[in-house]
């Protein structure tokens, strides 16, 4: 019997039964989305989406909403929040950094920026702006996994393989609020900062630690 | 013992072998090959493992040959693998899951055959790793300026036989149509095909090492000229003919023919280096 055959044979197949078993367990949310406030301080909610079959079948998340809020002078900002909680055939996160750009939009700006919340804290976010055809929309957006915020993609998938191996899940979200600007270099936008102090505690509340 | 008496006395464990690694990773390459049938990019993932074993086959006298002289570090190098199957699947990073086959199959022929036999197969087990799709992240971040690029320089060609045309990123608007410089017409769709075509042509045409490297390396520019020509004759075509020119069967057609034009021009490339071999020699 060629014993270093049969040794290597025992590694994968034990590599092989591991990863079939050992599976992250997925973490679901307490309250769905949909319950999410349609008011949140002056903001009103005008529109929901509800996405395509096609469009599920392609971002596959746990849970999500795609809401429209206005506030008292009418600007109007979209909210998205994708959770993936890491059920069998969810999809992962998709970054704008790649979706939006390889679908026509163009990059103006990209930068992180720091938001100062309603307790005086500052959360630091990803500031980019970006125009398709005639358009040019603000983008604020950031990934929150276990309560912590991360801006990058490369630390978002360290987190998960991270929180994979130590504690068997990888639940992670996407949130991205953004709305329509006249001016690709007007530079920061008060509403989005304002919408962001405003939502924020929010948006953690319905997210898991 | 030589690598082709070993072969003889354990011919049943290397097909066990290829048994299990099948069953280990039996979704991660149906995965990999729906992949292949999906994405335009890596449609060369079909070729890719024939020409590995094309390889193989040409090899063979001298690999037959190689001592088997077992090395234990291989072991270690099987390990390595096994850790990147296991990560990768943790966090669903398709490149590490998949490219750690190719890590195990490597060191398993460290680990059974000795380094001097590995060495005498690398080219068809490294040729393997153009089967696997970079990671999205890091394939746009190299792709993003490229593109921008040839929007860029192809506008400017535009602009000097005077066509009326304006530039706003990577999206071209001519009087009557835009032109958007996507994924798909940027050049970079066809870059990774160009670059194992490349790879397997340098290796089957060219001896000297630069020289391979020379015909490899170019696949880039090449890539890139031909997209900047595409680009451009469809501003051209799109002037005259309508948005037609830009859709359907001609865009299809049109980045077919960009292909093939890079492929003359590789092998141009290729019979060139060969013709400065002559004339040395001689």
């Amino acid at each position: 019997m060629n014993r270093k055959f049969v040794l290597v044979f025992a590694l994968l197949l034990a590599a092989g039964a591991y990863i079939q078993l050992v599976e992250p367990k997925p973490v679901l949310l307490e309250r769905p989305l949909s319950e999410f406030p349609a008011r949140v301080g002056e903001w009103r909610m005008v529109r929901e989406d509800i996405f395509s079959p096609e469009i599920m079948a392609i971002l596959r998340p746990t849970d999500y909403m795609s809401r429209d809020y206005v506030d008292a002078q009418g600007h109007r900002v979209t909210l998205y929040i994708g959770y993936h909680g890491g059920r069998k055939g969810d999809g992962g996160i998709h970054s704008p950094r790649n979706c939006l750009p390889s679908s026509g939009w163009y990059t103006n700006s990209t930068g992180l920026i720091p938001v100062r919340l309603r307790d005086g804290r500052d959360v630091e976010i990803v500031d980019t702006v970006m125009s398709k055809d005639v358009y040019t929309v603000s983008f604020y957006y950031w990934y929150q996994v276990r309560g912590g915020i991360l801006t990058n993609e490369y630390a978002l998938k360290l987190s998960e393989m991270w929180n994979s191996i130590v504690s068997r899940r990888k639940d992670a979200a996407f949130i991205r609020v953004s709305m329509p600007i006249p001016d690709p270099h007007a530079g920061r936008n008060p509403v989005m900062d304002r919408f962001v102090a405003d939502f924020y505690p929010l948006i953690h509340q319905y997210l898991p630690e | 013992m030589t690598v082709s008496k070993w072969l003889e006395a354990n011919k049943w464990y290397v097909a066990a072998y290829c048994v299990v690694i099948g069953l280990v990773y039996h979704e991660i390459i149906t995965d990999m090959v729906s992949d292949w049938a999906r994405d335009d990019n890596y449609s060369h993932g079909f070729l890719v493992p024939l020409v590995s074993a094309y390889f193989l086959w040409a090899n063979r006298k001298s690999i037959l040959e190689a001592p088997a002289e077992p090395a234990g570090w291989g072991l270690w190098i099987v390990l390595l693998g096994l850790a990147q199957l296991v990560v990768g699947s943790l966090a669903t990073e398709y490149f590490t899951m998949r490219t750690s086959m190719i890590t195990v199959t490597g060191g398993t022929i460290v680990y059974l055959l000795g380094w001097e036999a590995c060495r005498r197969m690398l080219l068809p087990l490294l040729y393997l790793l153009l089967m696997v799709p970079i990671p999205v992240i890091l394939y746009d971040s190299m792709t993003m300026p490229l593109k921008l690029f040839v929007a860029k320089v192809s506008v400017q060609g535009l602009v000097f036989f005077g066509y009326p045309v304006l530039r706003e990123g990577n999206i071209i608007m001519l009087p009557n149509i835009t032109l958007e410089v996507a994924d798909a017409c940027s050049g970079l769709r066809s870059l990774m095909s160009l670059i194992a075509l490349s790879v397997a042509f340098a290796f089957l045409t060219q001896r000297g090492v630069w020289k391979k490297w020379v015909l490899i390396v170019s696949a880039l520019p090449v890539a890139v000229i031909t997209n900047i020509m595409r680009v451009f004759l469809t501003g051209v075509l799109a002037k005259h003919y309508g948005s037609v020119a830009a859709e359907g069967f001609f865009h299809e057609f049109a980045g077919f023919m960009v292909f093939f034009v890079a492929m003359v021009v590789m092998a141009v490339i290729g019979w060139g280096l060969k013709l400065g071999e002559k004339r040395h020699e001689s």
